[in-house]
Formats: structure tokens, C-alpha cells, sequence
């Protein structure tokens, strides 16, 4: 068979030893759901994810993948109605989309994350029922549709939301090789490949035929692997024990090691392929009701030694569980005893005292989650539970703003001729029985693209890390997630500019990669004055070279501060007049004739900002708002304590669901003056 | 059109644009540098020294029949029936990708009047389509909306178009030299679409008054008789064309040394650069360039010619490190070499690491 195009052997990828275990076991057990690969650029994870193709157990390597190119539309992707078919013979007829001719093959969708949230959610949802379900004007069309995802992403280039994250079973974190040797060995053959062509039958497509000859063997072993009760616990043990959240990791851990053993030539799951599955599994899941990240590698394998240990203790009842039934189906019993046991290794812990020890054990063995204060992660804690809730509840409620140039989500009737979609109102017509020529085309019949998007922002914060600040930061930086994860398209951008010990420090110019600029948040050192001017001043010099578009819409400052520049001079009568303040006017002064926005939270005076006022730094903000055109946004008051502080020390965590209450109202009203309602995003 | 030659110094970017004519395959050149700079015309003129190439004749998509892997469905269907493709030579062109482009001009998309007047569903082919085995051009890179580039990355990667748009499927060879200019004034390139250039060229102003004088003079002449102006240079241009013929033909004949691999990558890995992409791209440079020069083999003059064209435009340690200084990489490749000389005089061979002898 002749391949198409660059298409690398699987076996000639370097350095992704992890991820090409990842697929292949994915590959051996159809029960095991999505792989992610995700690294920089030019590692090879698209060239190992698409050659995943030569070692499909049962088709021929050019009938086994699927591409999701990222300019798909949501018909394409889904199925929908057949044009042809309508307007050539006027029936109505569906045409299969790209997930139902992917039934029994491989998908793969490269940057994953760069495809629209609400196209991966379908993916998603389609990887996780095995059914398709699509409906459109006129028909309505349930089809099987089991497929293995494989998906690959630039972590710079954006993040996934954590709720997509964790429908992937695996995920494989790569990078660059680092060493001279591998480089000029993988160069090597990369140059021989390219310039002998990759059709041949060189060492490695027939590496590739072993592995591919291997999976098909140990497809046909999985069904008779059993796993030993004493792993089953040390799995479950150690999911508990690292507060992974949900089940799904530890039934997904049960079967990665399963499938592991099949491929190792063994019908019993030992230690190592425990170890080496759960690395595969663990790697992007979060942890106590999503309040911490993933696991560390080490934490991982700490908390399986632990289990493991525990696990022998089950000595007596050490029996070998069958993972499978006769028809290779996965047997439920399995899934149902983990359960069961998981609340009997519970009560027996608790019983026997020993949920002190297993918490005493938790803290030798884990030293590293006891260095940070326990405010810190209790803010942690706080801000990702807020996040969880918001989450939840904005799912179906996210700003959606009728955008021009927003995705298209369905269509509608419409009034407007301008808006008018020639080929979905033709559509429209021949449902309702037509025939072309269609002239004139009926009012009833116009269709028109409904869109919809968040809005994409550029967002420069220059937040106010100076003495008077030092109560706020740790509230500010999980305040500022909701808003970012739950109110903007996830390809915002985010950069940081600090004004601390008397300096202002660009620690990031706007990037997607927020993460990164999150964590900087927590580890900003609040002292020293605020030099308030120079800030606006990189600020807005920053943002206009980033902005590429010379658009100023979507771009703005996001100024945390309470307002007061310092030092003042000596002897000073009013501030307001003085030097330094003028020098802020004057910034933003040129901000707003840039129309670049000023948008101020002030963390520390909220109620009195609102009333006649004549302190010199509720007049600067006011001014600012009054010049930029935007808006002081007011904190609710359930996040402020009595001295109108953002809460900072967290000592009840009682509190915890109405703080998130208060968190997502915020959210929605910064995005209220950043969206819907603000005329400039809106253009 | 202006010719290339005719155009005042720029050397750096003229290198760069004829190793890509030499080997296609290395990947985009990026031009960067302040307005008025020449860096349109020089693009523009680029096809000017582009051999002429064999296409099959009927095919939208201009496959070359040579290359059994790139080829179009039909095409493809045709040779492995074994028909044999009728062809043609053409210039090649520049395709042009402009700002305001939509997604469905780009990649292409259903043709809806096709589909209304004869109910037939037609692929209407997009830019992508036409500039396969030509010179895409985006002008202004930077300020392409990020959909954009992510479709025409997306299509760069693998050297295949897949529509899925409309109710069409279609999947077409899409290999183009891709070709871009922007104004750093204006706001930077994401560093993801920075990394597809294989080769990034600063483009100066001219400072020595002497050439600018020539650049004055040559502009003038072109503006009163563009006829004549370019029958001068046209020569010079044609004599560009055979020479990067010819160096096309050598190409495959350049020997490499095992040394000359060893010490791009003990490079690469020193000055941390991130991914694979660089090395590759250096070696394959440094190859075209022995080829352009008529070297018999790659030595440390091509790879120190050919570098700092391929490597300064590349973040280093996941992107917390800017990309090298043009001296530091001369340092460290001299270092490199010095240090992989002692492995012997070994050359680089596809066969034997084909069949796992190395």
C-alpha cells in the first residue's frame, strides 16, 4: 500500500517512549477512551499520534485514521443533511460526518485546543456514549459511533478546560530530547526517511508490522488477564489516598494494566504494569473535588508503594479477579467490588483508628504537600471550588454575545436579508416541499447563521503588589481565574505587570499559556511604593504591540489597585495636583484616546468608592473611568470581610459554598462591563 | 514584475530564497523588517527564479506527476491504474493569501452555484488548492487572524488539505513554500507560526549612501522603462534560474558528514532550542546551500553560513529564553565542531539507517 504524504513509521518517532505506550494499549483495549499527548512544538507528537495508523490490529493503514482538520464545521463533524441529494432530487437524505465514518478506526485531531470548545465537547460526549445523535431541520439520525480518540496539544497555546480534560483516559506529557546524541541520532533518521521516501520496507515498517502483530496478540490474551485482588486494592488505595477525583481513574488505572500485562505476554497484572498505567492515567486529573492539580509523578508512586502495602494486608482474600467475561466484555462485577471495596478499605481504616495513621502516613510520605503554608492552600482550595461551581452553573449560561464574527451555532428564520445564508435557506424551502427554481424566495424560507462567542480578550493585568496590597493577592489570583476560565473564550490572553518595591516588572507579555500566569500571581512579594504612572505606561506600550490587529477591541488594562501612587512629596496639599497623580492622568489620558480601557478593582474601599468622596484615590479612579470610558467594578460584598478586605485567611471552610456564589456573581458582573454591556467589546 | 536581481543587497534574504527554490521541501522563509524595506518586492520577484516545473496537465491541483506521494485522488487513481498523466511545464506563481481572507476562500468549500443551477455537489478548490507546489505568500503575517494561520499551519504539517466544510469532503495535496513578511512594528507572530518558518531573514534598511544612491537610480529606471529595465536584469534572473537548477540536480549527490549532523544537534542541545524542527532544518539548509555553492559536501562554512538563518528566529527552553545572538551561535557552533572532528571521517548514509545497519 502506498502511504500519502510525509507519513513517518510509528517506530521512528524518538524520545515519546510514554506516549507511544499510551496509544498502543489504547490500541489493545477498545474499552479505553482517549489519549492526549500534549508538549511544545516540534517534539513529534502529531507524527506518533498519526502513525498510530500502522499499527491498527484490523485495517489496512491508510483506511484506519480519521483527521478532524480544524477548519471542520459542526455539520461535517456530525453528519447532517445531504445537499446534494435535497437540491439535486429534492429528498431528504443524511450524509455521515467525519465521527460517524471514524466508527472503528482511529480520530485524531491535532491542537485539540485550538478546535472550538463546543466541537470537542461533542467529540467528547460521542467518545463517551459511543452514540451519535444528530438532529436538523426535518430528520433526526441515531448512529453507533465508537472510535479511539487520539488528540494532540501546544500547551502554550491555550489550555483545556478541566472538565474536557478528564474525559480523556490517558494523557502523555513530552518534550524536546535534550541530549546531542539523541538529537543527531533522531536527525539521522529523520533525513534518511525524508530523502529514501517512507514507502519502502525499511527497519522500521517492519518494526511497525511487530507491534502491530503484538497488539493483535494481545488483543487476543486480554481476555483471559486477571489482576489480583491485592492490585485492585493498592489502585483503589492509592487513587484515595492522592484524592483523584471520581472513580473513573481507578477503573481506567484497572484496565491500562490489564491491557499492559497482554502486551507484556502475561495474563496476570503484576506491579510494574500497575506503575507504569498509572503514570499513564493520573497525569491530568484533579484532586480533592477539584481544589488541586494533577499529581506529581513521584506522588503518584508514592501513594501506589503505600497502597501496595496496604494491599498485601488483603492477604487472605488474595484471589485473581477475571477483568473480562467470555465475550472479552469488561465484567461489571470488577467495576462493582472495586466499589464495594474501596468503602470497606475506608470503614476499615476509620474503624481501626487508623485514618490518623493513613493521614500520619500521608504527611511523612508526602513532605512536599506540607512546605506550603496552609493558607496557601486553602486559598487554593477556595478558588478552585469557586471555579468547580461557577463552572457548573455557567455551562449554560455563558455570556453569549451575538457577534459578527462569533461561531456558528444554529440556524433561525430571519427578517434580514443581509443576514440571509443562500444555502440553508434553499434548504429551508425544499423541507417545506419545494422545488427549484425557487423565485422568489419567500420570507418564511430565510434563514439566517445564529452566532455566538465569548468574548476573546487581551487582557494586561497590573495588579498593585505594594505594602497596602499585601492582604489580597492570594484572593486576587483565584478571583481573577473565574473570571478568565468561566467569562472569556479560552484563547484569551493574559499578561502581568507588577508594581512592586518601587518598580514596575513585566513578568508577562499577553499569552495564552495562563497557568503560567497564575502561578506567578501567588508568589508576587507585596512591599515597597506604587509607581502607578510608569505601569499604565508599559501597560499600554505592551498591549499595543501585542495587539496585531492594531484593533484596540477586546484589549484592556485591568488595573488592581486601590489607587494611590506613593511616595507623595513633602508638605503636599492636594495629591490630586500633585506631580505623580498628574503623570497617571496623563496616562490615562492616552489610553483613552487609544480607546484602550482602564478597568480598576479596588480591593480595599469598596463602599465608600461610590459615595461623594474626596480622597485623592477614588478621585484618580474615578477619573480614569471617566477618560477610558470604563468602569470601577465593584466587589460584592460577601467576598469583602468587615474591613471591606477581600477575604484573606480562610478559617471556615462553611463558608466555602457561599463564597463561590459570590465569586461567580462578580464573575458575571465583570463580565457585564467586559461584555455584553460595554460598547467597545462590541464594536 | 521587478526582477530579483535587479534588487540592491538584502543578501541574506536572497540566500534564504534560493535555498528554499533549491529545496522546497526545508520549509517557509519569514522576511521581517520595517516598511519600505523591499521586502514585498523581493517575494514578489522570487518566482522569477523558480525553474520551471512539470505538472499534469487537466489537474486543478498542478500534482507533479514525479512524486508518487503527493499526489491528487484522480491523479493518483490514474497512475496506479497505469495510465500515464499527460503534463505540461508552467511558471510557477505566487499565490497570494490576502488579510481579509475567509476560511472557505482559503481552504475552499461547496460551489453554491453549482449546487443551485444543476443540484450537482461541486469542491470549489480555495487558495491552498492552488498554490500546491507553489509559493504561497501571506503579506503582513502577523496580522492574519488567528484562525487563519492556524488553518494554513494546519495544511503546512502535513503537506495534505482536508476540507470538511458544507457537506464537502475532500482531502488534496497542499505542499507550497510558504512565504511571509511582516513589520515587527506592528506586533509580533505567535511563536507556535514563528516555528513553521524553517528560515527568518531581518530585513534592513539600507545604511551605505553609495547603495542607496543604486537603489534610487534602479527604482527610476524601472519607473520611466520597465521594458528595457527588465530585459537587463532578466538575463541576470535567467542565469539565477539554471544556476538553482542546477543545484537541484546536485542536491541528492552532496555528501554529509556524520560530524556535520553531530555538531548542529550538540549546537541545538547547548543552546537549548526547542523541538526537533531546527536541527533538521540546518542540516537540510546547509545541504541546499553546498549544493547552491557547488560543494562537494557539508562542512562547518555551510552550516555557519546557513545558521543563523534557521536557528534566530527560535525560543529555547520552552519558550523562557529568547533565541540566540547570531555570535553566540557561531561560538557554539565552532565549539561543536572542534569537538565532533575526532569521530573520523564518517558519511551519512539513508540506506544503511534504512536497514538498521547504523
Amino acid at each position: 500500500m502506498m502511504a500519502r504524504g510525509h507519513s513517518l513509521p510509528f517506530s521512528a518517532v524518538m524520545g515519546l517512549e510514554r506516549a507511544a505506550l499510551a496509544i498502543r494499549l489504547s490500541l489493545v483495549d477498545d474499552t479505553l477512551g482517549g489519549v492526549l499527548i500534549s508538549g511544545t512544538r516540534g517534539t513529534g507528537k502529531s507524527t506518533l499520534a498519526s502513525a498510530a495508523r500502522f499499527l491498527h490490529p484490523c485495517l489496512e493503514p491508510d483506511d484506519a485514521l480519521v483527521r478532524v482538520p480544524l477548519g471542520v464545521t459542526e455539520e461535517n463533524l456530525m453528519g447532517g443533511l445531504d445537499l446534494q441529494e435535497i437540491l439535486g432530487r429534492g429528498m431528504l437524505k443524511t450524509r455521515p460526518g467525519l465521527l460517524q465514518r471514524a466508527h472503528g478506526r482511529i480520530l485524531l485531531i491535532d491542537n485539540v485546543n485550538l478546535l472550538s470548545d463546543r466541537l470537542v465537547d461533542l467529540v467528547l460526549d460521542c467518545t463517551a456514549s459511543g452514540i451519535l445523535t444528530v438532529e436538523r431541520e426535518g430528520v433526526s439520525v441515531t448512529a453507533e459511533s465508537r472510535f479511539k480518540l487520539f488528540a494532540t496539544m501546544d500547551p502554550e497555546e491555550g489550555t483545556l478546560r478541566p472538565q474536557l480534560l478528564d474525559r480523556f483516559d490517558m494523557s502523555v506529557q513530552v518534550e524536546s530530547l535534550e541530549t546531542p546524541e539523541e538529537r543527531a541520532a533522531l536527525a539521522i533518521r529523520l533525513l534518511a526517511l525524508e530523502q529514501k521516501g517512507c514507502g519502502g520496507s525499511d527497519v522500521f515498517r517492519q518494526r511497525d508490522l511487530l507491534l502491530r502483530e503484538e497488539i493483535g496478540r494481545a488483543r487476543k490474551r486480554l481476555s483471559r488477564v486477571g489482576i489480583k485482588v491485592r492490585s485492585l486494592a493498592a489502585i483503589v488505595f492509592a487513587m484515595s489516598l492522592l484524592e483523584v477525583d471520581g472513580h473513573r481513574p481507578e477503573l481506567v488505572i484497572t484496565k491500562a494494566s490489564g491491557a499492559l500485562a497482554a502486551l507484556r505476554g502475561r495474563t496476570k497484572v503484576i506491579w510494574d504494569d500497575v506503575r507504569d498505567a498509572a503514570g499513564l492515567v493520573t497525569g491530568h486529573r484533579t484532586r480533592g473535588g477539584g481544589a488541586q492539580g494533577p499529581p506529581s509523578e513521584e506522588a503518584v508512586m508514592k501513594a501506589l508503594k503505600t497502597g501496595w502495602g496496604i494491599g498485601s494486608r488483603f492477604g487472605a482474600a488474595d484471589i485473581l479477579l477475571q477483568l473480562r467475561d467470555t465475550q472479552g466484555r469488561l465484567l461489571e462485577a470488577v467495576t462493582a467490588g472495586m466499589d464495594s471495596m474501596d468503602e470497606e478499605v475506608r470503614s476499615w481504616s476509620s474503624e481501626t483508628g487508623q485514618l490518623k495513621e493513613r493521614k500520619g502516613m500521608f504527611e511523612s510520605e508526602f513532605p512536599e504537600f506540607m512546605k506550603s503554608s496552609v493558607l496557601k492552600k486553602l486559598m487554593d482550595r477556595i478558588s478552585l471550588t469557586a471555579l468547580a461551581g461557577t463552572g457548573s452553573k455557567h455551562t449554560g449560561a455563558k455570556p453569549s454575545l451575538d457577534l459578527e464574527r462569533g461561531k456558528r451555532v444554529r440556524v433561525v428564520p430571519t427578517d434580514d436579508p443581509r443576514k440571509l445564508d443562500v444555502l440553508q435557506t434553499v434548504i429551508a424551502a425544499v423541507v417545506q416541499g419545494q422545488r427549484l427554481p425557487l423565485v422568489p424566495l419567500e420570507r418564511s424560507w430565510w434563514r439566517a447563521w445564529e452566532r455566538s462567542a465569548r468574548p476573546r480578550a487581551t487582557v494586561m493585568l497590573v495588579i498593585d503588589a505594594s505594602k497596602s496590597s499585601s492582604g489580597y493577592l492570594f484572593g486576587l489570583s483565584s478571583l481573577l481565574r473565574t473570571l478568565f476560565e468561566d467569562h472569556f473564550d479560552p484563547l484569551s490572553r493574559v499578561g502581568l505587570i507588577s508594581m512592586n518595591r518601587g518598580r514596575v516588572v513585566l513578568h508577562f507579555k499577553p499569552t495564552r499559556n495562563r497557568l503560567r500566569v497564575y502561578g506567578r500571581m501567588r508568589d508576587l512579594v507585596s512591599e515597597g511604593y506604587t509607581p502607578l504612572a510608569e505601569a499604565i505606561h508599559t501597560a499600554r506600550r505592551v498591549l499595543q504591540k501585542s495587539n496585531t490587529t492594531g484593533d484596540v477591541r477586546g484589549t484592556y488594562i485591568l488595573l488592581v489597585s486601590d489607587c494611590a501612587p506613593e511616595p507623595l512629596p513633602l508638605g503636599c496639599i492636594d495629591p490630586f495636583e500633585s506631580d505623580l497623580y498628574w503623570g497617571v492622568r496623563k496616562q490615562a489620558d492616552l489610553c483613552g484616546m487609544i480607546g484602550i480601557p482602564i478597568m480598576i478593582i479596588d480591593p480595599l474601599n469598596y463602599p465608600s468608592l461610590h459615595s461623594p468622596e474626596r480622597m485623592p484615590g477614588r478621585r484618580l479612579a474615578r477619573y480614569m473611568e471617566k477618560v477610558t470610558r470604563s468602569a470601577v467594578i465593584p466587589l460584592p460584598a460577601k467576598i469583602l470581610d468587615s474591613e471591606n478586605r477581600i477575604v484573606e485567611v480562610v478559617n471556615s471552610i462553611v463558608l466555602r459554598k457561599e463564597r463561590s456564589t459570590a465569586f461567580s456573581e462578580l464573575g458575571s458582573q465583570i463580565s457585564k462591563y467586559s461584555g455584553a454591556g460595554c460598547p467597545w467589546l462590541r464594536g | 514584475m521587478y526582477p530579483f536581481s535587479g534588487i540592491v543587497g538584502q543578501d541574506d534574504a536572497k540566500l534564504a530564497l534560493a535555498i528554499a527554490a533549491v529545496d522546497p521541501g526545508i520549509g517557509g522563509v519569514l522576511l521581517s523588517g520595517m516598511k519600505g524595506t523591499g521586502k514585498s518586492t523581493l517575494v514578489r520577484s522570487f518566482v522569477n527564479i523558480l525553474p520551471d516545473q512539470t505538472v499534469v496537465s487537466d489537474c486543478v491541483y498542478g500534482c507533479v506527476p514525479d512524486d508518487d506521494r503527493f499526489l491528487c485522488d484522480s491523479c493518483r487513481d490514474a497512475a496506479e491504474a497505469g495510465k500515464s498523466l499527460g503534463t505540461i511545464t508552467r511558471r510557477p506563481s505566487l499565490v497570494t493569501v490576502p488579510l481579509g481572507v475567509t476560511e472557505d476562500r482559503l481552504l475552499g468549500t461547496i460551489n453554491v452555484e453549482k449546487l443551485l443551477k444543476e443540484g450537482f455537489k461541486e469542491f470549489l478548490p480555495g487558495l491552498l488548492a492552488n498554490a500546491n507546489n507553489q509559493v504561497l505568500y501571506v503579506d503582513e503575517v502577523n496580522l492574519l487572524s488567528d484562525n487563519i494561520t492556524d488553518d494554513i499551519l494546519d495544511a503546512c504539517a502535513g503537506g495534505f488539505n482536508t476540507v470538511e466544510r458544507e457537506g464537502v469532503s475532500v482531502t488534496h495535496p497542499a505542499r507550497f513554500v510558504l512565504v511571509g513578511t511582516m513589520n515587527p512594528e506592528e506586533g509580533n507572530l505567535r511563536p507556535q507560526i514563528l516555528d513553521r518558518f524553517a528560515m527568518s531573514v531581518d530585513v534592513r534598511t539600507e545604511m551605505n549612501p553609495l547603495r542607496r544612491i543604486d537603489i534610487i537610480e534602479r527604482n527610476l529606471a524601472w519607473e520611466t522603462d520597465s521594458e528595457r529595465f527588465g530585459n537587463a536584469f532578466g538575463k541576470a534572473d535567467a542565469r539565477l534560474r539554471k544556476t538553482i537548477s542546477a543545484a537541484r540536480r546536485r542536491l541528492e549527490g552532496i555528501r554529509l558528514p556524520v560530524s556535520a549532523i553531530e555538531t548542529v544537534a550538540g549546537a541545538m542541545s547547548s543552546l537549548k532550542v526547542d523541538g526537533q524542527r531546527p536541527d533538521l532544518v540546518t542540516i537540510r539548509a546547509a545541504r541546499a546551500w553546498a549544493a547552491l555553492e557547488d560543494r562537494g559536501e557539508v562542512n562547518i562554512e555551510a552550516l555557519k553560513s546557513v545558521a543563523p538563518l534557521c536557528v534566530c528566529h527560535r525560543t529555547r527552553s520552552g519558550g523562557m529564553n529568547q533565541p540566540p545572538e547570531p555570535d553566540e551561535l557561531m561560538e557554539v557552533l565552532e565549539k561543536n565542531s572542534s569537538a565532533s572532528k575526532s569521530a573520523g571521517q564518517r558519511y551519512f548514509d539513508p540506506e544503511k539507517v534504512l536497514t538498521g545497519e547504523e
